[in-house]
């Protein structure tokens, strides 16, 4: 029976393991640059704080230890998970990241006693907001709902390297492949949710 | 889950090339003020996308009828839900 992948197939597969290592590391970066570009020209000649709020900064608080409540101390008594206060800032950022020039605003907020000027970079409707007190109340952490977004993520890219391992230790054959379908479908299938969820979430109202 | 069926390379590097065409003539539509149209467009191209990648990436095209109709009921159950988000997105304000 004729071979269904030329011998080559294996350095090709050996470099893909390599090249999605490194293309995710500078996805990653890319991102975050990007992420942290957009957040701080939103507010075009105001000085915006943008990069307390960014998602990449708020894991990396997480990471230090320090408890969403730390911040978000509104959590417990209203619906609406609070703003820190610039003092609460500083608590943090007069130790890390202390020099830092996107953090400016934030140290000039502090010296002169003015609050903030906050820029919204979320669209919703004033009437749409979350109630935190259930969850907090019945004792629901906040990464359960926060922390594990990409969980689908991680489980496509931890399927994909379990299969390709197995392929080059030469495991499937034309006669057994059940598991390169079934994840296939799998990774196709976050594909198409993404496919709506993006022009949905990231380019609806761009325009504007 | 056996399906026999090999599609050559040159296929699945066409359907990737119209993807990622499609990817970006969305993000262009997305500049341009249409109106309420944005959406249309943006969820045209999505629908077109999306039937790409059923149908050659997860191989419904050379699958048996039953295939068909289960993905098709998957499709309209998720085309409910995308429904349902856009009336949202298009009711704000």
């Amino acid at each position: 029976m004729a071979q269904i992948f030329h011998p080559s197939t294996n350095t090709i597969s050996r470099l893909t393991i390599f090249g999605a290592i490194t293309l995710l590391l500078v996805l990653v970066s890319v991102l975050a640059a990007i992420n942290r570009f957009l957040l701080c020209n939103r507010g075009r000649g105001r000085p915006v704080p943008s990069p307390c709020s960014s998602v990449t900064n708020i894991m990396s608080i997480a990471d230090d230890g320090i408890e969403c409540r730390y911040c978000h101390t509104a959590v417990e008594q209203s619906s609406f998970a609070g703003i820190p206060s610039t003092k609460v800032y500083m608590n943090y950022h007069s130790q890390i990241w202390a020099d830092s020039a996107v953090l400016e605003p934030v140290r000039e907020s502090f010296r002169s006693g003015q609050s903030i000027p906050w820029t919204r970079v979320h669209s919703l409707p004033g009437f749409v907001y979350f109630d935190h007190s259930i969850h907090v109340k019945k004792g629901v952490g906040c990464s359960t709902c926060h922390g594990q977004v990409a969980a689908h993520l991680l489980v496509g890219i931890g399927l994909l390297s379990a299969l390709l391992i197995k392929a080059l230790r030469g495991r499937f054959s034309p006669g057994y492949f059940t598991p390169v379908e079934l994840t296939g479908l799998y990774w196709h299938f976050v594909d198409i949710v993404w496919i709506f969820l993006f022009p949905l979430l990231y380019l609806v109202g761009r325009h504007l | 889950m056996k399906s026999t069926h090999l599609s050559p390379v040159k296929s699945y590097t066409a359907v990737f090339a119209a993807l990622l065409g499609l990817t970006l003539t969305t993000t262009a539509v997305s500049l341009i003020d249409l109106g309420s149209l944005n959406v249309v467009v943006a969820l045209t191209i999505a629908i077109g996308k999306a039937l790409l990648v059923l149908l050659y990436f997860m191989h419904v095209r050379y699958s048996s009828w039953l295939t068909w109709v289960f993905a098709g009921a998957g499709f309209f159950w998720f085309a409910i839900l995308i429904t349902l988000i856009t009336s949202d997105v298009l009711t704000r304000n």
